[in-house]
C-alpha cells in the first residue's frame, strides 16, 4: 500500500491552493484565506448541510455543490466566485430572509448578524415580500438562560447538534416540518447543561440570546480584548467586551482555540463575572479598628503595615494565590525574598489539585483557578522552597508568624483557603488581598483592593501545560493595585504605582532568557494568541498531571 | 382487459408483472404458486449473487420509483466486503399525487413483491430486508403482512430458504403519512427511528445507510420485475422496451378518462394511444388539455406534445419532463390550469420536511404566489417573480423536493403562459374555478 500524500493541490478560484487529505473544499477555501458565506457549518459540529449558503462550482459537475460536505481532491477545480454560485447564494440569502422579521433595530445580534453580513456582501436586492405575507411565529420563548425568537431562527441547527454533540444532553430538537418547523426544548423544559450561553454565541442570527446579554448594550459600542478565562485550570480562550465609555465589562465569549476548548466556555466562566463590577467589589484598603472597617489610603498601609512587615521579615507567612500571573509571582517572590520573607504557600482549594485531570468531561477543571501550573513551575525553576496547607497550618498554629499574608485573591474565597484562614491563631495579624469582600476577612487587619484578571495583563499556564496571555480589558477599579505594585509599594514605603503595562512585559522577558518556561517567547507582544505549549509543567509531590 | 390484436400494447400473456393480476385470491400464497409463484427461487439460489445481479445490469432494468437509475448498477455499488450487514429496503411508501402502481401490487399480488425481494436479498447479501410502506395503505399493510406470514410459513423466509442456506427475515414497518419519507435517505431516517429527513450525500446509503450499514432501497416495482428477469434472462427482458428504456412499466392513468386505472405496457408506446385505448380516451368527449406524464413533480405535457410522446424515458426527456413513477394525470380543458398547480403546490408547501432553507422556504413562497395570481391578485411582475423563485430552488437541496416542488412551476408557466396572463388580466380565474374574491 502507498502512503498517502501529505498534502493534495487543488485551484479555488484559479488560486492553487494546498489542503491536507480528508478535508473539504470548505476547509481547504478557509486555509487558503478564501471566505465562503455559511449558516450551518461550525467548525466544532457535526456537518448538517441545511443553509445550502456555501455553494461552489466544481468543475465537470453540471450541480452545484455544497462545500462544507465535498471532499477536497487532488486536482480538483473549484470557483465560489463565478456568476452562477454568486446568483445562487444570493437568491438562497434571499430565501433565508423571506420570513425574517424586520427586527434589527431592536434584535440584540444586529451588528454581528451574518444575515446582515451576508446581505451586504450578496444580497442588496430590493425585497419583494409583502410584509403581510410573512410568517409569524412566537417571538419570546423561555428555554432557560436563553431566550428564543423562532421568527428569526433560520433552522440552521447548529444550536441542536450543540446540545446532541458537546453536552450530550439533547435537549433541543427541531419540531413540525416545513415553514412550520420550530425550534424547541423537548417537553418544553428549560436547558439544563452548563455550556447554554454557547448557544447564543453559535447562533448566527438573534434567534437565541442569552438574558444575561439581551438589551444590555449594542455591540457596536464594545471594545473587544482577546484574553483568557480565569475561572478554572482549562483557561478557555475568551473575547472580553467592554464598553470603553463607562469601563463595563458586557460580555465573556469563547475564542476559538482546538488545542484548549474548541469554540466553548462554561457558564460559569461566561457569566460568573459580576464580582467585578458589584458592591461587593473592595473599594480601597480598609483597616479594622474595633470591629468596623475604616477606608484608609495605600499611602498609610504601606508606611503602618508595611513597616511592621518588615521588622521580623522571618516571621512572616506569604500565600500566593493561583489567580495571580506567573510575572506577578515573579515580583511577588523576589521582592519579598529581597526583604528578608522565605515561608510561601499557595492559595487554591488542594483538594481540587490532586488530580489535575479532573473536569467534567468537556472543560470544566475542579481546580478553579487559572494558574497553579505557573506557580508549580516557577516555584521549581527558581527553586523557591514552600509548603502545602498542611505545614502552613502547622506552623501558624504553633505561633511561627506574626503576619500572614494572602496575596492575589480573586472571587469568592474557596474552601482550601477558607480553611487556612479559620485556622490562623488570633495573634497572627492578616493582611488579605483581594477583589471581593467577604465575610471571612472579619479576622483581617487589614483588606486590600486587588485587581480583577480583567484589568491585567501577564501570563498564565493552564493544566495542560498551555502558556497563555492575559490581557487587560479595562484599567484598575476603584484604587486597586495588582500584585506588582503591592509588593513594590511594602519594598518602597510608598504608593508610587509602577505603570501597569511596563511591569509585565520587563518580568515576561525573563521567562525564556531563564528557561522558567521553555518555549515562551522573548517579547511579550510576539506571543501567540493562541498560547503556547510549554509541556512538562513543575511537579509537587502527590499531584498528578494532565496528559497531553 | 380486451385489447385487440394489433394493438401496440401487450396481451395478457405477453406481461411480466401484471399476466395473473386479475386472477381471484391470488393475494393467497396457494393461488400465487399455482400460477408459478416462487419458483424463480430455485434459479436464483442455483447461481452466484453477482451472476444475478450481472443479469439485472443486462436487463437494463431502472428504478421504477421515479429516478430512473440503473438498478443493476445500484447493486454492483454496495461494498460487499466491509463485514457489516447490508440492507435491502423495500420503498412501498408510493406518495407522489397521481401514482397508484405499486398500490395494485401489495393489494392484489403481494407474493410477487416478497418473491422479488427474496430474489434480490440474495444478489446484495442481504439476510434483513424492511417493506416501507405508505401510511395511508391501510388494506395493502394488512395484505402484505398476511403475506409474509404466509411466506414464513412455506419456508420462503427465515432460516435456510430451501435448503439455500440464504437467511431473510422480512418485516413490514408503516409509515406515519410524511411524502418526504418515500425519499430514499429520509426513509432510511425514518426507518431508524428519527424525524423524516434525507440524508446528506456522500455518504451515499450503498455505502452507509440504514443503521450505518450499506443498504440498497428499491421500488416495489422494479423489485417484482426482477424474478421474471431471472428466470427468464436479463436479454429476454430486454426484448421489451427500447433505447435506454428497457422492458414493461406501470403506469397509473388518472384525471379525466374514461378508464382510468393502473396498466402494465412496454415501455416506449405512445402516449396518445395509452390514453385513447387503454384508458378509454377522453371522458364526456371533452379536449385535452395538459398532460402530467410521470407524477406530480413532472412538467406537463401540452396537446401538441401529447400527440408525439411516447412512454419512456428519452422521449420524455425531448419534451422536458420525465416518465417519474408512470403516473399519468389528464386534464381537459374546461378544468383550470393555475388551479391545479395551486393544489400541487400547496402539497408541496406541506410535505416539505424543512431542513433545507432553499425548500422550507422556497414551498411556501411558491405556494403564496401561485395562490394569489390564481385568485386574480397577481400582476405580470407576479408571475415573472414566480418563474424566478422556482428556477433559483432548482439543485439546491440535499434531497429533490425543491425540484418537485419547482418544476411543475416553471412547467406550467412555460407551456400554458396564456392560463396565467388571463388570471392577471380577468383579475381572476377565467373558469370561475379558483378562490379568490373577485368572482
Amino acid at each position: 500500500m502507498s502512503e498517502a500524500p501529505n498534502q493534495i493541490k487543488l485551484t479555488i478560484n484559479g488560486q492553487e491552493v494546498s489542503a491536507k487529505p480528508g478535508m473539504t473544499v470548505f476547509q481547504a477555501a478557509q486555509t487558503a484565506g478564501i471566505f465562503i458565506p455559511h449558516y450551518c457549518y461550525h467548525p466544532d459540529l457535526s456537518i448538517a448541510g441545511v443553509c445550502r449558503m456555501c455553494m461552489c462550482e466544481i468543475e465537470k459537475n453540471p450541480r452545484l455543490q455544497i462545500s462544507c460536505n465535498t471532499l477536497a481532491t487532488e486536482g480538483m477545480v473549484v470557483r465560489t466566485d463565478s456568476p452562477k454560485v454568486t446568483e445562487t447564494v444570493q437568491s438562497v440569502l434571499e430565501l433565508h430572509l423571506i420570513n425574517h422579521p424586520l427586527d434589527c433595530p431592536i434584535c440584540d445580534k444586529a451588528g454581528e448578524c451574518k444575515l446582515q453580513d451576508y446581505y451586504k456582501d450578496y444580497g442588496l436586492y430590493k425585497s419583494r415580500i409583502e410584509y403581510e405575507s410573512k410568517n409569524h411565529k412566537p417571538k419570546v420563548v423561555d428555554i432557560g438562560s436563553i431566550v428564543l425568537d423562532d421568527e428569526r431562527c433560520i433552522l440552521c441547527t447548529r444550536c441542536v447538534r450543540f446540545t446532541a454533540e458537546v453536552t450530550k444532553t439533547h435537549e433541543l430538537g427541531i419540531f413540525n416540518r416545513g415553514d412550520r418547523s420550530v425550534l424547541r426544548t423537548y417537553d418544553e423544559k428549560a436547558l439544563r447543561n452548563e455550556y447554554t450561553g454557547n448557544l447564543a454565541d453559535i447562533c448566527p442570527v438573534g434567534a437565541l440570546t442569552a438574558k444575561e446579554f439581551r438589551f444590555k448594550q449594542r455591540v457596536w459600542f464594545l471594545d473587544r480584548k482577546d484574553s483568557v478565562c480565569t475561572q478554572c485550570a482549562r483557561g478557555c480562550n475568551v473575547t472580553v467586551s467592554v464598553n470603553p465609555q463607562t469601563t463595563k465589562l458586557y460580555r465573556v465569549e469563547p475564542r476559538r482555540n482546538p488545542d484548549v476548548n474548541q469554540s466553548w466556555m462554561c457558564d460559569t466562566g461566561r457569566w460568573n463575572v459580576h464580582y467585578v463590577g458589584d458592591q461587593t467589589r473592595i473599594k480601597s484598603p480598609l483597616v479594622s479598628l474595633k470591629g468596623q472597617w475604616v477606608e484608609e489610603t495605600w499611602e498609610s498601609f504601606f508606611k503602618a503595615a508595611g513597616q511592621a512587615i518588615l521588622a521580623q521579615p522571618k516571621k512572616v507567612l506569604v500565600g500566593l494565590s493561583a489567580y495571580m500571573t506567573n510575572e506577578e509571582m515573579m515580583d511577588a517572590l523576589e521582592t519579598l525574598s529581597q526583604l528578608g520573607v522565605s515561608q510561601f504557600t499557595w492559595l487554591l482549594d488542594e483538594k481540587t489539585v490532586e488530580d489535575r485531570q479532573a473536569f467534567d468531561g468537556i472543560l470544566k477543571h475542579h481546580d478553579q483557578t487559572p494558574n497553579a501550573a505557573g506557580f508549580l513551575q516557577i516555584m521549581e525553576k527558581t527553586k523557591t522552597p514552600w509548603m502545602k496547607h498542611e505545614e502552613a497550618i502547622k506552623k501558624l498554629q504553633a505561633k511561627e508568624y506574626d503576619h500572614f499574608i494572602l496575596l492575589g485573591l480573586e472571587g469568592v474565597t474557596m474552601p482550601g483557603v477558607a480553611d487556612l484562614l479559620v485556622k490562623t491563631p488570633k495573634e497572627t495579624a492578616v493582611i488579605v488581598h483581594a477583589t471581593t469582600q467577604v465575610a471571612l476577612f472579619e479576622k483581617a487587619s487589614w483588606v486590600l483592593p486587588n485587581t480583577s484578571s480583567f484589568e491585567k495583563s501577564g501570563t498564565v499556564v493552564n493544566a495542560l501545560g498551555i502558556l497563555q496571555k492575559l490581557q487587560a480589558s479595562m484599567p484598575w477599579q476603584h484604587i486597586s493595585r495588582d500584585v506588582h505594585a503591592l509588593v513594590f509599594g511594602i519594598k518602597q514605603g510608598n504608593d508610587r504605582t509602577v505603570s501597569p503595562t511596563a511591569r509585565y512585559q520587563t518580568v515576561f522577558k525573563r521567562f525564556s532568557n531563564e528557561a522558567i518556561f521553555p518555549g515562551a517567547r522573548s517579547d511579550w507582544r510576539k506571543m501567540p494568541a493562541s498560547g503556547v505549549n510549554i509541556g512538562v509543567v513543575g511537579r509537587a509531590e502527590g499531584i498528578k498531571y494532565a496528559k497531553r | 382487459m380486451s385489447v385487440n390484436a394489433t394493438s401496440v400494447f401487450l396481451t395478457d400473456e405477453q406481461k411480466i408483472l401484471f399476466k395473473y393480476i386479475s386472477k381471484d385470491n391470488l393475494h393467497s400464497i396457494s393461488v400465487y404458486e399455482s400460477t408459478g409463484g416462487y419458483s424463480s427461487l430455485k434459479k436464483a439460489f442455483s447461481m452466484k449473487p453477482d451472476q444475478i445481479i450481472d443479469e439485472v445490469k443486462k436487463s437494463g432494468l431502472r428504478g421504477r420509483g421515479g429516478a430512473g437509475f440503473p438498478t443493476g448498477n445500484k447493486w454492483g455499488f454496495v461494498p460487499y466486503h466491509l463485514g457489516k450487514p447490508i440492507y435491502l429496503l423495500c420503498n412501498a411508501d408510493e406518495s407522489e399525487p397521481g401514482t397508484f402502481k405499486d398500490r395494485v401490487i401489495l393489494e392484489k399480488n403481494p407474493h410477487s413483491l416478497i418473491e422479488g425481494i427474496i430474489v434480490s436479498s440474495f444478489a446484495t447479501r442481504c439476510h434483513k430486508s424492511y417493506i416501507y410502506i405508505r401510511g395511508e395503505y391501510t388494506h395493502a399493510a394488512k395484505v402484505v403482512e398476511k403475506a409474509i406470514e404466509e411466506a414464513y410459513a412455506k419456508g420462503y423466509l427465515g432460516k435456510n430458504i430451501l435448503g439455500s442456506g440464504h437467511d431473510l427475515d422480512l418485516v413490514l414497518h408503516r409509515g406515519a403519512g410524511a411524502y418526504i419519507c418515500g425519499e430514499e435517505t429520509g426513509l432510511i431516517s425514518s426507518l431508524e427511528g428519527k424525524k423524516g429527513y434525507p440524508k446528506l450525500k456522500p455518504p451515499f446509503p450503498a455505502v452507509s445507510g440504514f443503521l450505518g450499514c450499506p443498504t440498497v432501497v428499491n421500488n416495489v416495482e422494479t423489485l417484482c420485475a426482477v424474478p421474471w428477469i431471472i428466470e427468464k434472462g436479463g436479454e429476454a427482458y430486454t426484448q421489451y422496451g427500447r433505447g435506454q428504456s428497457k422492458g414493461t412499466k406501470l403506469f397509473s392513468i388518472s384525471g379525466w378518462v374514461n378508464k382510468p386505472g393502473t396498466y402494465e405496457v412496454e415501455m416506449g408506446v405512445p402516449l396518445k394511444d395509452f390514453i385513447q385505448d387503454l384508458a378509454g380516451g377522453m371522458r364526456d368527449g371533452a379536449k385535452l388539455k395538459a398532460v402530467i406524464p410521470g407524477g406530480s413533480s413532472t412538467p406537463p405535457l401540452t396537446l401538441q406534445e401529447v400527440e408525439t410522446a411516447n412512454l419512456d424515458y428519452e422521449s420524455m426527456t425531448t419534451f422536458g419532463t420525465f416518465l417519474g413513477s408512470g403516473a399519468i394525470i389528464v386534464v381537459p380543458e374546461h378544468h383550470c390550469i393555475l388551479k391545479l398547480l395551486e393544489h400541487l403546490s400547496e402539497f408541496y408547501w406541506d410535505e416539505s420536511c424543512g431542513q433545507c432553507t432553499p425548500c422550507r422556504e422556497g414551498t411556501g413562497w411558491l405556494y403564496k404566489m401561485v395562490k394569489k395570481i390564481a385568485h386574480g391578485h397577481g400582476t405580470p411582475a407576479d408571475i415573472d417573480s414566480l418563474n424566478k423563485t422556482a428556477k433559483s430552488m432548482m439543485g439546491t437541496t440535499i434531497c429533490a423536493l425543491a425540484d418537485a416542488a419547482a418544476m411543475p412551476v416553471l412547467g406550467f408557466i412555460k407551456k400554458f403562459p396564456a392560463d396565467f396572463q388571463a388570471h392577471v388580466d380577468h383579475k381572476g380565474c377565467p373558469l370561475n374555478q379558483c378562490g379568490g374574491s373577485s368572482h
